[in-house]
């Protein structure tokens, strides 16, 4: 071999064992740093489901005498902990003294994402209500046990006949360019939002027929047929109350370029995929009770900064650059709990991950296939080995904490137990085949599995092809990109997908499994007859003792179906700079006004 | 000369035809698509076919191919689907930060590379060879994104020297330049290694030809062999193959904008894809097309101002 050999190769170089297993060990360990990330794969039913707590207005779960009441009378929403009293003063009776928290700082939130729009009434993205939480504030807000309190509204009532909700305005609430609020600001969102073409969220509420604004502190909403989720709607994040001078004078640069609202903050800058920032409105004083700072808020402002990459993320949180974060990899978690600099929070949400199944495609049209599926899940192992501890195993697709939550699918619904798994496949035929996979009549039982690409899911899909393997069945999951993944699982050739979803009371069992609502987010080609007219019901029944019958019904046929196997309850982390006072974790809005946080 | 240059601009709307009509064509045939993803997940099917009518979604494709040329042919690129802000707006403002980076690592490569690989190739043998040669091995076979994410390790958490993510106050501030650099090193290590390797070898080459032993016997001392004789003819091949890097430049920008949360326009093209902002998406790749055309362009005249030989008809 000649001297000047090109390749570049002679010479010297000797690739010693030393050099290759140091070389190999650098990689992978950076290629499992890169490794996690992904977005959370979860449905965002935030529109549809609002429905409320079972019973109907307003009443909270820590107080059902006195929601019960007297169904006949029109129920008084105030704070509805107390049975009535619709002054101010009661509202704010309920309220601990002022809490103090020290004044100054801009908190700089670490997103993995940005929004695109701030017009609430054209977006359905979670990223988007954290930042119309800060801008905006609701008729009504949805306190942290899952009550209605007053916040633009000081009362409201409701007919006896559950048509019309009536709403007394606050006086002193104003935009944050000067204009005084008033309810024909009310009037005018609420048709923007029935109006707008491609609102994607209209439809809950199209039952309103007519908004009325008779005095400039009252507004009416008129149904044809009582509609048991319209405070959800109210209060939820896209019912927020837009400047109807501001929307009008904006046209198509509203929610781009222009957004006024009269929330805690002020929209000051938004670069966009790089930072949003708000600064604090130092007129605002009217939070209503779910809050303990009934005035401005303690931040000069918030900074919400976005980097896509998780790995950078955690570690601009770490390097204290960022003080708090939704968005972290659970297999950080532990470790960032420890931090000197940071800690994290975890909290319960009303959250449900699923492995779903289409009832209409072999081999999961048979329920004894189903079932036996479920036998076979040890959801504790899913838990530990694919989400770190960070949640519960899932019987029911609601978790515990739901108002008309049923205990009794306990003893229906299909747990671990590989045994019976295995004897009810060979009674109905499944023989042990090629390869240990069961066979009937030539088929195979393989089940595709379909699942969005991220970190826990991925674990979660070997965990299950280990579990279902010892029973016989082969789990043939296949990693989907988000986008492509929406469009697979509604197209009608899905057997078995896995996803997540967030929600705020049971009406998401409507949500799944109203037969009208397929190809999507019906995705189980789900069609009862029966559960149809209870789930009508349930959104329109005003007697709440009927309300939670329907549910119960309706969650006593799910689990013996088994059309979705709930896996986990994903419990939600926050990761918290020591740096910052006053966290309270809302179950469903996150940090929601950030009106009590503080740096110190 | 001039002709030559002329007709390799006029080649330029027809590659950027080509680029729009290529790219309009896998957008549109990859599952998912922007209605869907405005209106979520678990909309009615209702709302879905309502938005994909407002975008235009609906009609056939050679009609929304057409409609499209003909508003970029009138300058306007549309606008973003989801946010609804001029495509333009939004290339203009992330463009420049990618320019920059590229640019950073365009002006850093030779400067580093060509030395090292001439050093490696004097030495041959020695321990400097071995040790260059090491490095742009794992230089070249390291991903961008674990070479990223180690320097943030070290520099941004461990030392604390640098800036770990984002573009700082603003791109021309001495701010910005701190932030600039752990993604500039990140994104020019791979070239860096790649032309060190060939600038290696190219001068393995030249040095093993008759008219070295010839300047050698001449008397010329050996500095001045290298430099005068060496260099430029082992300087050829590193010029093609550093003008290919430029375009890899551009794309790996896409991995390094990622990881350091930089605003170029990979990043805003790989946000517009996974959520199937068409506009957007053909915008940035018109774009990045055309860049990518103009520097082979101006790589190849570099060539032949390098070697008299090469003559352009």
């Amino acid at each position: 071999m000649s001297r000047f050999s090109s390749d570049g190769m002679s010479g010297s170089f000797v690739l010693s064992r030393r050099r290759f297993l140091a070389a190999t060990s650098a990689l992978s360990a950076s290629a499992a740093l890169a490794a996690c990330g992904g977005s959370s794969a979860t449905d965002t039913p935030k529109p549809a489901a609002g429905a409320t707590t079972a019973p109907a207005t307003g009443a909270s779960t820590s107080a059902p005498a006195a929601s019960s009441a007297a169904p006949p009378a029109a129920t008084t929403g105030v704070a509805s902990s107390a049975a009535g009293g619709a002054t101010p003063a009661a509202a704010a009776a309920t309220k601990p003294a002022a809490a103090t928290g020290k004044k100054g700082g801009t908190l700089i939130v670490a997103s993995q994402a940005d929004a695109e729009t701030l017009d609430p009434h054209i977006t359905t993205a979670l990223r988007a209500t954290y930042y119309l939480q800060l801008l905006h504030d609701n008729l009504i807000n949805r306190d942290f046990d899952g009550s209605f309190k007053p916040n633009l509204a000081e009362s409201w009532t409701v007919s006896p006949d559950g048509l019309t909700y009536t709403f007394k305005l606050r006086k002193d609430v104003k935009f944050h360019s000067g204009k005084a609020f008033t309810s024909a600001d009310v009037k005018y969102t609420y048709e923007r939002w029935q109006k707008t073409d491609k609102s994607p969220t209209s439809y809950t509420i199209k039952p309103i027929t007519s908004i009325e604004a008779p005095d400039p502190q009252t507004v009416v909403f008129k149904l044809d047929k009582p509609y048991n989720i319209l405070l959800d709607q109210i209060a939820g994040s896209y019912g927020v109350i837009l400047n109807q001078d501001v929307v009008e004078k904006a046209g198509k640069d509203y929610g781009v370029t222009v957004a006024d609202g009269t929330g805690p903050y002020k929209f000051k800058e938004w670069t966009r995929q790089q930072k949003f920032v708000v600064e604090r409105n130092p007129d605002y004083a009217w939070a209503g009770p779910v809050f303990q700072n009934q005035g401005p808020a303690y931040l000069d402002g918030v900074e919400f900064r976005i980097i896509p990459e998780a790995a950078t993320l955690v570690a601009e949180f770490e390097a204290g650059n960022a003080h708090v974060t939704r968005d972290l990899p659970a297999q950080d978690v532990e470790r960032l709990t420890k931090g000197d600099k940071v800690t994290v929070v975890k909290f319960n949400q009303l959250q449900t991950t699923y492995f779903g199944l289409n009832t209409k495609k072999a081999p999961v049209d048979d329920v004894i296939v189903r079932r036996a599926i479920g036998h076979a899940i040890n959801r504790d192992e899913i838990v530990k080995g694919a989400y770190f501890g960070l949640g519960q195993p899932a019987i029911n697709m609601l978790s515990e904490q739901t108002p008309g939550y049923w205990p009794g699918v306990k003893g229906i619904a299909a747990t671990f137990d590989l045994e019976k798994a295995k004897s009810t496949l060979d009674q109905a035929g499944w023989k042990p085949g090629a390869g240990g996979i069961r066979e009937k009549n030539g088929q195979q039982l393989v089940v595709p599995f379909w699942y969005i690409n991220g970190s826990s899911t991925v674990l979660m899909a070997q965990i299950l092809e280990q579990q279902l393997g010892k029973a016989g069945i082969k789990l043939d999951s296949k990693p989907y990109e988000e986008t492509a993944w929406f469009a697979a699982a509604r197209s009608g050739e899905q057997v078995g997908y896995t996803v997540g979803v967030f929600y705020e009371n049971a009406d998401v069992l409507r949500f799944y499994f109203l037969s009208t609502n397929q190809p999507a987010p019906n995705r189980f080609g789900w069609n009862n007859p029966e559960m149809d007219k209870q789930l009508q019901d349930s959104l329109s029944n005003p007697d709440k003792a009927a309300v939670l019958k329907d549910y119960e019904a309706i969650q006593k046929t799910l689990a013996e179906q088994a059309p979705a196997l709930p896996l986990i309850h994903e419990q939600g982390t926050v990761g918290v700079n020591k740096k910052v006072q006053g966290v309270k974790v809302h179950p469903s809005r996150w940090l929601y006004r950030m009106l009590d946080l503080s740096l110190s | 000369m001039r002709q030559y240059i002329l007709r390799r601009l006029l080649l330029l709307p027809v590659i950027a035809l080509g680029v729009s009509i290529l790219v309009f064509l896998v957008l549109h045939l990859v599952p998912g698509n922007p209605a869907q993803v405005i209106a979520g997940p678990d909309a009615p099917p209702a709302t879905v076919a309502q938005i994909e009518h407002e975008l235009g979604l609906d009609k056939p494709l050679p009609e929304q191919y057409w409609n499209y040329l003909n508003r970029v042919l009138h300058g306007d690129l549309g606008r973003s689907l989801r946010s609804k802000r001029p495509v333009t707006s939004d290339i203009r403002d992330a463009l420049p930060n990618t320019l920059v980076l590229a640019a950073l690592a365009a002006a850093i490569t030779p400067l580093i590379a060509v030395p090292l690989g001439m050093l490696a190739a004097t030495r041959q043998g020695t321990p400097a060879d071995t040790i260059v040669t090491f490095f742009s091995t794992i230089g070249i076979t390291m991903p961008v994104f674990a070479v990223g994410l180690l320097l943030i390790f070290f520099f941004g958490i461990r030392l604390g020297w640098l800036p770990i993510s984002g573009i700082g106050d603003s791109l021309w501030s001495p701010d910005g330049f701190k932030h600039a650099i752990l993604p500039g090193i990140t994104l020019s290590l791979g070239s860096i290694a790649v032309v060190t390797r060939l600038s290696r070898s190219a001068l393995l080459e030249v040095l093993s030809q008759d008219y070295i032993r010839t300047a050698r016997a001449k008397g010329l001392k050996e500095g001045a062999v290298i430099l005068r004789h060496g260099f430029k003819n082992a300087l050829l091949p590193v010029i093609t193959v550093y003008g290919l890097q430029i375009g890899g430049l551009l794309s790996g920008a896409v991995v390094t904008e990622t990881v350091f949360a930089w605003p170029g326009i990979g990043r805003l093209a790989l946000s517009a894809i996974q959520g199937r902002d068409f506009p957007v998406v053909q915008g940035c790749l018109l774009i990045v097309a055309a860049i990518f055309v103009l520097v082979n362009l101006l790589v190849d005249i570099l060539y032949a101002l390098v070697d008299p030989r090469i003559h352009y008809t």
